[in-house]
Order: structure tokens, then C-alpha cells, then sequence
């Protein structure tokens, strides 16, 4: 008896939400969201960068959207960060209740065919980017004499990595064989923090990783000036590193500038998306909250203490980027792979 | 604020024990405790969800709170170990050895009791530990680089002989399977994709939890179900004086707990060794050095759960250590901590170890105060968890069953964690039958990457200099003499026998050894068949795996071909005469094995009908979800398997389910895998309380 009552309103219930109207206004978006949760999906483990970015954003993402949701973060690392990916693209709710923030790499991995990324780039529905990240190849000056890359296509310097398919192996690799530099590379270390302490041993002098790591972990190292920053990967210098040299400064001719270009370019690697095929409305009203947050001076002071630099980007500029590296040049493309150890 | 560390020590505790604070820190000691008792949370789950909660506190009671939760999962991880062998955290997986087999002879409360006792001293060992060695931290971690931690590995390898349970060729052969496994996955050196089978789930690895569990916790569950009897007869459990007993065999053995809390404290400290190592090093060196250890050690010897239990409380204080020092943390858990602190504007490194003196003792007394408050909590309720033994099987393992399954997806959230959750059982399960011993096979596993890794960092890195280093070279011959010190001591013993005359004699293996016979050869061409799937890889990327490959097929085949060969006396009593002496189920233990009285056609009956309920709950998981599977899983398995009644069925499943839709629906937020009637339903999905089809 009692379980034929629940049955009953369990069934309404069902057969209500198969007859909610699908009106496309602000109210509906409103009534949407109310009540529900969004969920913020991250390709790696909790505790780093982008973890805790997201955990910061979806602090304050909640009170710009209509009908203000509760936001969540969800840990699901794996493969580098494509197993998110593929996950929010394929399988996620495409009702605007799943974002992704992923991790560096997004349109790199679908050119250089980097492990099984099932998602295309462009097709994800973009709603802006925070930043662009700077990564720098950076040694530890007690440790080495070498000033610049010139030096060290005299003398053996050693730079920790973390595995052979990371980007922290690949482009200390790729300076060897274009710039003829003398590169040891150890792979093997996990993770970011491991390859610091490696440095503070001495069992290695440096390695190429994100600005924004010493930034955060190693402040004392950058105020000191105990650091040599040998090349810079972004669309321009830093402020805080006003005389170390762009990669595409380097370029020796048109296809390395291409390649540079591509590489030093970092537009979408601090981004955020929805899967494809979210509701337009929502969607655009997702795009707004999330430019509003960024730029919400509660969410900058948070950001500002765990020392996260933004500089918002528009939807449209982010998903240009991935227009434009997807759209490089065929030759480039193979002269990119070989110089990156042809895989 | 403060530079004189007694000062600090002194105005932290004061900050501690603030109301507040010690409100906020025991609310995280109670969530840690529930986080460590269920398989597959743990203090990383825990600390995810309460970061977001502490931006909003003061940086001290913030910390005070994420400690508390982070420092007592290891005491509460215990309970489900030594009641139903199922490891709360992979931190207690080494307990299960005797823990277990204590709850089986009726000495669950005696195992509870010197476990929480052992931890509670282990954890203020650890506190202790990293509170007077603040001034000098920077320098301890410092001696340490991956040729040392290679070398602390390999130390940790040694162990297996004292884990191999008086079968050393098994063992051997066990522990390559355990590295080999570890092996699966992206390979650092070459980027090769190392047995992965196109899929992206065992690209980083294989996740340790589906392999700790499967090898531990449902063969435990099998055999109950096979033999149709609860874990143990004896209706004399959970009285007071038993628990009070474990506390004594705790101070008996004091001197144990001090040596197993410094190994604890000391490798906590590395980063780059976590929980899931260290609990064995610790047995291992418990069972190595204990008097009369080899005999009782794995058949509920209270020393064994002393061991496990007190180092992986120490761990955690010595975990602090490089994250304070350096910002570099020893665990994922300590890198979520370390993220809340640059929240508050905390900056680890040599700050935290001079001018803010005053919140790393905050952080020391905060982890002696979670784990005097989580062990006191744990014997409050030791009497009445001690009796959940002596429930029925036909509740207990739909119930264990259920929660594994949801557990174990917290791994990864994929299928793939359920095959391989099965696939580990049903390994785990036969070796367990066959009298494999199981705790090489984790050992090796949580070893094998490691020395992997910091091995070809070492040679990259130093050439063969390495092993001329003085730390590098005391602990090789350390693990040297752990491996050569049992065989020249039988050598030695065999010696002293008098003289009989020596034979060779072709047998063949005896009725109760046939299925072993058989299982060593199936091992043997599963290491051939890892070297044939490897052929073409690049040398870097199948040196591990071929090695212990080869070591496998070396030990198998000795095995095997030992089966055939009988040495000593021509008499044909002398069936102990094998190169292996074999433990026939041991019922001198006071185990009693009720299977080997079952045929060997019931018992696969058995096994086999269990396997389909397994099954069954995934099926019914693809179908509608996973946690209306759970529902009707417990529900349709207590009864008609368990014949209970519908009322008991009811009270138990209902009231367990809304427990576990509460916990990782609403708080955990678990992204449930997709189900077909929610795909064909997809309007349920957009209500977030039903969202889990």
C-alpha cells in the first residue's frame, strides 16, 4: 500500500519533468539552475594549480549564474588530464550542469595525436580563459654556470622531468636538436615539487616547467634572484622576467617561428568550457557569469592569495586560439613532430 | 611570530585548545574516522571536501580541522581490516595479516584494542618526532635522493621473505607478479603504453585500492560464503576485558612499537613514500625480528598488528616534514594540505621553520591531540564493533559486497575499477586456496614502480656512482642480509640434523598438491606471455618488466619442478619432504578451514554461485545505476541467498542504502557511471537528488 503511494508520486513526478516547457528566456535558465548543482570537472589531482583554481572559482561562480546553483568540484584525473576531457566532450550531462577547466595541452594533444583524445577542440563550447600560463626553463644559479642557451650549447646541464611524453621533457628535447643545446634530461620525477626538491639536492640544476610554480612554491627563490630563467614561453615577456628572451625570438627561420608560435602560445590552456550541445541560453549565460567571476573583485582578493595572476580572456579569444593551432601548416606540423623526438 | 621553538610549542597549544577551534578540530577527527572505516575514502576524499569550507576560517583552526580529519583515518581503517579483512585505507592492508585471522579465532576486541593503542602511541610518536626535529628538517631530507630512496625500496623488497609465509619460492614468484602488475601503464622513459590495451583507465597504472581489495577483502568474503560460516563461532567477543588485553600486549611489546613508529616517522618523512608502503616495511621488519615470529606471525599474532598500526599513525607526523620544509608533499593528502595553506597565506619552506614557528606547533599539536581524540573515540565503540562478527554471513557479505563496490569505484570512477576489482579477487582468491601467499603480490606492487623509477633516475643521473654512496650502501647490505640471513640460517640448521642419507626421487605431486601444481604452471606462462607481449618494445621500457619476468618464470619453474622431486628420507612418511615445506591449512592456529572438508565440486559450486551474484550487482549497475543496484542487491541477496526474513532484510538494506545515497550522493558528489534506463530516461538525470542513474 504504502509502496504504491510512493510509486504514484514517484511517477508524477517523472511524468511533470517530461512536460516542463523548454522556454528560451532568463527566467527558465533561472529556473534551471535553482536547486541544482554545477560541477566542475579537473583532470588532475587534488592540491595543485588547477584544482585549486577551480576550487577558488566555483567559490564565487555560483552567486553570478541565474538561480544560483551550487557549484562543486570534481576530481578526475587520469591520462594526463585527457580522461576529463574525453569524459565532460562524451559522456557529461550536456544540460549546463558539467564545466571542465582543463589542464594545458587541450589542442596539443589532439595535433601532436598525444595519447587517445576523443574530443575536438573547437567543438567544445568555450566560456573564457583567466590567464595565459608562462612556462620558463629555469636553474638554479649555484648549481651551474650557464646564463643563457647559448652557454648551454657549450656545457651539459642537467634538467629534471617528468616523463618522456610530458611537456617538460619534450621541449628541453626540442631546444636540443633545433638549438643545439647540450640538455640531460632525467624523466622520472612526479611531479612539479619533486623536481624543485631534486634541484634543492643537487641531483639535478633546473628544468623547464611553469613560472607560476615558482611563483607560488618558490617565492623566496625568485626575490632572492637565485634562479637563471634561460627561455620564456608565452605571447610576451612577463613583467617578471623583462630580460629573458621569447622561444620565437630564437627562431632561426620561418617554419621554427611557426612552431614556436604555436608553442609558446597559451590561450587555452587556463580555460574553461562546456560540452557541446548545451543549450544556448544557458550556455551564453554561463559565459557571462563566468566573465563576471573572473573579474569579481571578491574572487580576485581569493585568487591574489594564493598568488594566481588573472587576466581574463574572452570566449572568443580562446576558442580562436584553437582554431588557429589546429589550423597549422602540414609541413610545420611534421617538422614539429621530429624536432619533438618524432613520436 | 616567535623563534624560540619552546615559546612557540607553548603559545601553540594554546591556540589549539581554544574552544573553537577544538570544536572545528574534532568535527574533522569524527569525519576522518567514518572516511577511514569505508573502503576507498580516505583523508584525500575528506580533505576535498572540507578545503572549500576553511577559506572561510582563521588559517589555525583551519589547519587544526584538516589535520584532525587527515591524521586519525589510519585508526579508524583498522576496524573493517580486522573485522572483515576488507583495508579501510591502503594503510592498513599489512594489519589484515593477523588482524584478521585474531577476529576468526574470537580476539576481535583484543586486535581492536592493541590497534588503537598502538596507533594513538604511534601518532604521538610521530607528533613528537617532527616536533623536535623542526630546527633540524631541512638538512635530514636533504640526504636523501632517489639513488637513497631507491635503496630504501629495495630494503622494503627484502621483506618478502618474511611475508612469504614458510613457502620462499612462492613468495618470490608472488612478488613478481606484484611488480609486473605495477609496471601496467605509461612508461616514464619511453612513453611506451605498457599493457594498457587502448584503454585510458590503465594509462597512469593500475589504482592500488581495486588491487588491495580484491586481493584482500573478497576472497575473505568468498571463503565465508563458500563455507557458509561467519568470520568466527566464538559468541565470547567484544567483552572489555579483551580489548583491555590488546591495551597490555601493547605496553608488553613496547620497545616493538617504539621501532615501528620511528620506521613510520622516518619514511613518512620521504616523500615518495606513502601509507601503502609503509605499514609493510614495518611488519616485515616486526616479522623479521620478533622472537618466534616466523611460526605465528600471519595467524593473528597481536605483534603483527602492533606493527602495521603503530607506524601508519607515526606516518603522518612524519609526512609534515617535507611539506613544511620544503612545500614538496609526502602524499597526495599533504598536497591538498599544502594547497590550504597558501590559501591562508601559509608559505612552507624556511619560514614555517623560523619566524612562523608558532603554526607549525599548531600542526604538531594538532595531529597529538586528532590522535588521542580518534583512538579514544575508537574504543568507545571497540565492544560493540567487535561483535558485528558475529553476524550472519547471509547479511554480512551483501553488505561488505555492497560497500566495496561503491568504494572501490571512488578510485577512478570507471568500470574498468570494477573488472579490475573482480579480476584481482578472483586472483586473489585461488592463491588464497592454493596457498600462495597474497602479501608479496602488494608488496611488489607498491614497490615495483618505485624502484622502477628511482632506478633509472639514479643511473641516468650517476652511472653506477651511486652505489658508492654511504647511505645508498648501508641499507643494500641491510636488505642484503634481510634476504641472505633466513637461508644461511636453515642452511645452517640443516647442517646440524644429524646425517640422513640423501636422495633425489622422481614423485609425482599428491592428490592435495595437484591444483598447485597446475596454478604455478598457469603463473609460469603468464610471465612467458608478458615477455612475448613485450618483444618489441624499447629496451628501457621492458628491462623491469623482463627482469621480474624472468625471476617469475625462474622461481615458478623451481617451484613447479619441485612438486616432481623428493628429497630426504626413502621412507613414505616423508611427504614434508618436499623442496618446499607446505603448511597444510593450519588448523593449529585455531583457524578451522571448513572448506577443505567441502568436495571440491561443492566448493567451486559455491564459489561459483557467488562469483554470479558479483556479477549479478554489475549487471544490475549497468543496467540501473549503481545505487538502485546496491538497493536491490542487498535487498534480493539477503533474501533469497541469506534466507533472512523480509522484516530483517528491510531494517538492514533500507536504512544502509539512504546511509550511502546520503554520504556519496549528497556529500561525496561521486560521478556515477551512466546507466541505460537513465539513458533512456535522461529527465531523471536533471534532478540533482536523482541524478545517479
Amino acid at each position: 500500500m504504502r509502496f504504491s503511494k510512493f510509486a504514484a508520486t514517484a511517477l508524477a513526478g517523472v511524468a511533470l519533468a517530461g512536460f516542463m516547457p523548454a522556454t528560451a528566456n532568463a527566467d527558465a535558465v533561472s529556473d534551471f539552475y535553482k536547486g541544482r548543482n554545477i560541477t566542475i570537472f579537473v583532470g588532475l589531482s587534488p592540491g595543485g594549480l588547477y584544482s585549486t583554481w577551480a576550487q577558488i572559482f566555483a567559490k564565487h561562480f555560483g552567486k553570478h549564474v541565474p538561480g544560483n546553483p551550487t557549484v562543486i568540484v570534481k576530481h578526475m584525473p587520469g591520462a594526463g588530464g585527457q580522461k576529463a576531457l574525453n569524459y565532460v566532450y562524451n559522456a557529461a550531462p550536456k544540460d549546463g550542469t558539467a564545466i571542465i577547466t582543463p589542464n594545458s595541452g587541450v589542442a596539443r594533444n589532439v595535433i601532436l595525436k598525444r595519447g587517445n583524445p576523443k574530443y575536438d577542440p573547437t567543438k567544445f563550447r568555450w566560456l573564457g580563459g583567466w590567464g595565459e600560463p608562462s612556462t620558463v626553463l629555469s636553474l638554479l644559479k649555484h648549481l651551474t654556470p650557464v646564463r643563457s642557451l647559448k652557454d648551454a650549447t657549450k656545457q651539459q646541464v642537467i634538467l629534471g622531468a617528468i616523463s618522456k611524453s610530458s611537456i617538460t621533457y619534450l621541449l628541453p628535447a626540442m631546444y636540443n636538436n633545433l638549438l643545439g643545446t647540450k640538455f640531460k634530461i632525467i624523466a622520472g620525477y612526479k611531479g612539479g615539487s619533486k623536481v624543485r626538491l631534486a634541484m634543492e639536492k643537487g641531483e639535478v640544476q633546473g628544468w623547464s616547467g611553469q613560472l607560476a610554480g615558482w611563483v607560488s612554491r618558490k617565492p623566496e627563490w625568485l626575490r632572492d634572484d637565485k634562479l637563471v630563467h634561460l627561455v620564456q614561453l608565452s605571447s610576451k615577456r612577463s613583467p617578471i622576467l623583462p630580460n629573458t628572451p621569447l622561444l620565437s625570438e630564437l627562431a632561426k627561420n620561418d617554419t621554427q617561428k611557426e612552431m614556436f608560435n604555436f608553442l609558446q602560445s597559451g590561450k587555452g590552456d587556463r580555460a574553461t568550457a562546456l560540452p557541446p550541445g548545451v543549450p544556448a541560453d544557458r550556455a551564453m549565460a554561463l559565459e557571462k557569469a563566468y566573465q563576471a567571476t573572473i573579474r569579481d573583485a571578491a574572487f580576485q582578493a581569493d585568487a591574489k592569495k594564493r598568488k594566481f595572476k588573472t587576466d581574463p580572456l574572452t570566449a572568443a579569444e580562446v576558442l580562436g586560439s584553437m582554431k588557429q593551432a589546429l589550423a597549422m601548416k602540414s609541413a610545420t606540423l611534421m617538422a614539429l613532430k621530429k624536432a619533438l623526438g618524432g613520436k | 611570530m616567535e623563534s624560540d621553538p619552546l615559546l612557540a610549542a607553548a603559545t601553540a597549544i594554546g591556540i589549539v585548545l581554544d574552544p573553537t577551534r577544538l570544536m572545528f578540530l574534532s568535527s574533522g577527527v569524527l569525519m576522518g574516522l567514518v572516511l577511514g572505516i569505508i573502503p576507498g575514502l580516505g583523508g584525500l576524499v575528506g580533505l576535498s571536501i572540507l578545503l572549500p569550507f576553511t577559506f572561510a576560517l582563521d588559517p589555525f583552526t583551519a589547519i587544526a580541522m584538516l589535520l584532525g580529519l587527515s591524521a586519525v583515518t589510519v585508526t579508524s581503517d583498522t576496524i573493517p581490516a580486522v573485522l572483515f579483512s576488507v583495508p579501510g585505507t591502503v594503510g592498513s592492508a599489512a594489519t589484515i595479516l593477523d588482524g584478521y585471522p585474531m577476529a576468526q579465532k574470537g580476539e576481535a576486541g583484543r586486535a581492536l584494542g592493541a590497534a588503537f593503542t598502538a596507533s594513538v602511541i604511534g601518532g604521538l610518536f610521530g607528533a613528537v618526532v617532527l616536533g623536535v626535529s623542526i630546527p633540524i628538517l631541512r638538512p635530514l631530507v636533504l640526504l636523501i635522493g632517489s639513488p637513497e630512496l631507491l635503496a630504501i625500496c629495495i630494503v622494503g623488497l627484502s621483506m618478502v621473505a618474511a611475508l612469504s609465509g614458510g613457502a620462499p619460492l612462492k613468495g618470490m614468484a608472488a612478488v613478481c607478479i606484484g611488480i609486473l602488475v605495477a609496471t601496467v601503464g605509461e612508461d616514464s622513459q619511453t612513453a611506451t603504453l605498457r599493457w594498457t590495451f587502448d584503454t585510458n583507465y590503465l594509462w597512469d597504472g593500475l589504482p592500488i585500492v581495486p588491487f588491495a581489495l580484491g586481493m584482500f577483502a573478497i576472497p575473505e568474503i568468498a571463503d565465508m560464503v563458500v563455507s557458509r560460516k561467519g568470520i568466527t563461532g566464538d559468541t565470547n567477543v567484544g567483552n572489555r576485558w579483551s580489548q583491555l588485553q590488546g591495551v597490555r600486549d601493547v605496553f608488553k611489546n613496547y620497545f616493538l612499537v617504539l621501532r615501528c613508529a620511528s620506521i613510520g616517522a622516518i619514511l613518512g618523512a620521504i616523500p615518495g613514500m606513502g601509507a601503502a608502503v609503509i605499514d609493510w616495511i614495518a611488519y616485515g621488519h616486526a616479522a623479521r625480528t620478533e622472537k618466534g615470529a616466523s611460526e605465528t606471525f600471519g595467524t593473528g599474532d597481536v605483534r603483527g598488528v602492533i606493527a602495521s598500526e603503530a607506524s601508519n599513525n607515526a606516518k603522518e607526523g612524519g609526512a609534515l616534514i617535507p611539506t613544511i620544509a620544503f612545500g614538496v608533499p609526502g602524499s597526495v593528502s599533504m598536497a591538498l594540505l599544502l594547497g590550504a595553506f597558501l590559501i591562508h597565506d601559509i608559505n612552507p619552506g624556511p619560514d614555517l621553520l623560523t619566524k612562523r614557528l608558532d603554526v607549525t606547533y599548531t600542526m604538531v599539536w594538532s595531529v597529538a591531540i586528532a590522535n588521542i581524540l580518534g583512538a579514544g573515540i575508537c574504543f568507545l565503540f571497540a565492544n560493540q564493533l567487535a561483535k558485528i562478527v558475529l553476524i550472519r554471513i547471509g547479511i554480512l557479505a551483501p553488505l561488505i559486497i555492497a560497500v566495496v563496490y561503491i568504494g572501490v569505484f571512488q578510485a577512478s570512477n570507471a568500470w574498468g575499477d570494477w573488472y579490475a576489482l573482480l579480476g584481482f579477487s578472483l586472483l586473489g582468491w585461488v592463491m588464497k586456496r592454493m596457498n600462495w601467499p597474497r602479501p608479496p603480490v602488494i608488496l611488489g606492487f607498491v614497490l615495483g614502480g618505485l624502484i622502477e623509477n628511482y632506478m633509472f633516475i639514479s643511473i641516468q643521473r650517476y652511472d653506477f656512482e651511486w652505489l658508492s654512496f654511504p647511505i645508498v650502501m648501508v641499507l643494500l647490505v641491510f636488505a642484503l642480509v634481510g634476504i641472505l640471513r633466513p637461508t644461511v640460517r636453515s642452511y645452517l640448521e640443516g647442517r646440524r640434523q644429524p646425517k640422513a642419507r640423501r636422495s633425489f626421487r622422481f614423485v609425482r605431486p599428491s592428490p592435495k598438491e595437484r591444483p598447485d601444481t597446475v596454478f604455478t604452471g598457469i603463473v609460469i606462462v603468464f610471465f612467458s606471455t608478458a615477455i612475448l607481449s613485450s618483444l618489441f618494445w624499447e629496451l628501457e621500457a621492458k628491462l623491469m618488466p623482463w627482469a621480474v619476468a624472468w625471476a617469475g618464470i625462474g622461481f615458478g619453474l623451481m617451484h613447479f619442478i619441485g612438486r616432481f622431486i623428493s628429497f630426504g628420507a626413502e621412507a613414505p612418511k616423508a611427504a614434508a619432504g618436499n623442496i618446499e615445506t607446505h603448511d597444510p591449512g593450519g588448523d593449529t592456529t585455531g583457524i578451522v578451514d571448513h572448506i577443505a572438508a567441502l568436495t571440491t565440486r561443492e566448493m567451486l559450486r559455491r564459489a561459483g554461485n557467488f562469483l554470479g551474484w558479483c556479477l549479478l550487482y554489475l549487471a544490475l549497475t549497468a543496467l540501473i545505476g549503481l545505487l538502485p543496484a546496491m538497493l536491490v542487491f542487498l535487498v534480493s541477496y539477503m533474501r533469497f541467498q541469506g534466507r533472512e526474513s523480509w522484516r530483517m532484510t528491510l531494517t538492514i538494506a533500507i536504512p544502509t542504502w539512504i546511509f550511502a545515497y546520503l554520504l556519496f550522493h549528497r556529500i561525496v558528489a561521486v560521478v556515477w557511471p551512466k546507466s541505460f534506463f537513465g539513458d533512456w530516461f535522461p529527465v531523471i538525470r536533471s534532478f540533482q537528488s536523482l541524478n545517479f542513474l
